[in-house]
C-alpha cells in the first residue's frame, strides 16, 4: 500500500503529504475503512491534520519492502510487527516534542519484555519517519 | 534476495570509515574477501555483510550496532549509515537509511 496524499483543494494549494496509518495482520497490510473515510472527508473539506502528538504523520517506510526492512530485526526476534509498531507509535507520540528536525532521535522501549531501540527522524515538512528498529541488551 | 558480490569502491569507503570509528576493534584484514549482498530496502543501499569464513546462507542475528554516521545525499536529504555486527561479533550489516525513504543517489567522497 503506498502513501496517500492530500488532493489539491479549491485554492489550488496542495496541503501536505499524508501517509495513511496501516494495521498489520499476519503479514498483510490492511487499511481500515474508517481511515479511508477520514481521509476522504479531510480531502473534501481541505482539512490538514495538525502535527500534534496524537495525530503526527509517522511512516515506517514508503512501500511494503521498506516496512519489512524496518522491522526485519524485530521480526527475527519473533516479535509481532503490529505490536512493535503500535508500541513505537504510542511511545513516540509521548516524546515527540523532544525531537529535533534533522537529527536522529533514538529511543529505547520495552515490547513484550524485549528492549527495543528505534530511531525517529523529523523531515522538514514535519513528517516523522522511523527506521532502525532493533533489539538492544 | 540479490546474489553476493564484492563491495563497490564507494561502499568500501563507507565501510572503512565506519569500521575506523566503531566501538569495537576489528582485526586487520577484516575487508579481505568481504562479500556483500544488497538488502531489499528499495534502493537505499543497505547491505548484508559476509566476512571471510562466514557461510553465505548461514542464518545470523543482529548483535549490536557499533558505529554510525550521517551525511547528506546529493539531493540534500539526510542519510544515516550504521554498521551492525552479529552475535558472534562478525560484520553483519551496513544499514543505510535515507531518512525520507527515497533511493540513495550516492555515497559522498568525503565522510565526516
Amino acid at each position: 500500500m503506498g502513501p496517500g496524499k492530500w488532493l489539491p483543494i479549491a485554492s489550488g494549494k496542495i496541503e501536505s503529504d499524508y501517509t495513511f496509518e496501516s494495521i498489520y495482520v499476519g503479514g498483510a497490510v490492511l487499511k481500515p475503512a474508517f481511515l479511508a473515510a477520514r481521509a476522504a472527508i479531510s480531502r473534501l473539506f481541505g482539512v490538514t491534520a495538525a502535527k500534534t502528538g496524537s495525530n503526527l504523520t509517522i511512516q515506517f517506510g514508503k512501500g511494503a519492502n521498506q516496512v519489512s526492512h524496518a522491522f526485519r530485526h524485530t521480526d527475527a526476534l519473533g516479535l509481532n510487527r503490529a505490536v512493535v509498531k503500535s508500541a513505537v507509535e504510542t511511545h513516540f507520540r509521548g516524546v515527540s516534542s523532544q525531537i529535533v528536525a534533522g537529527k536522529p532521535f533514538n529511543q529505547i522501549i520495552e515490547v513484550v519484555g524485549q528492549r527495543i531501540q528505534y530511531t525517529a527522524f523529523k523531515l522538514k515538512d514535519g513528517t516523522i519517519n522511523i527506521g532502525r528498529i532493533h533489539g538492544v541488551k | 534476495m540479490e546474489s553476493s558480490r564484492k563491495p563497490t569502491q564507494d561502499e568500501m569507503r563507507l565501510l572503512e570509515f565506519l569500521v575506523q570509528k566503531a566501538t569495537i576493534k576489528f582485526p586487520s584484514g577484516w575487508n579481505i574477501n568481504l562479500l556483500v549482498r544488497p538488502l531489499n530496502d528499495e534502493g537505499m543501499g543497505s547491505l548484508q555483510l559476509i566476512p571471510e569464513g562466514v557461510a553465505i546462507d548461514r542464518d545470523r542475528l543482529l548483535g549490536e550496532q557499533v558505529s554510525e554516521c550521517q551525511f547528506a545525499d546529493e539531493d540534500g536529504v539526510e542519510v544515516i549509515a550504521s554498521l551492525n555486527i552479529d552475535g558472534a561479533g562478525k560484520l553483519f550489516e551496513l544499514d543505510i537509511w535515507k531518512t525520507d525513504f527515497s533511493p540513495l543517489i550516492g555515497i559522498p567522497k568525503k565522510l565526516e
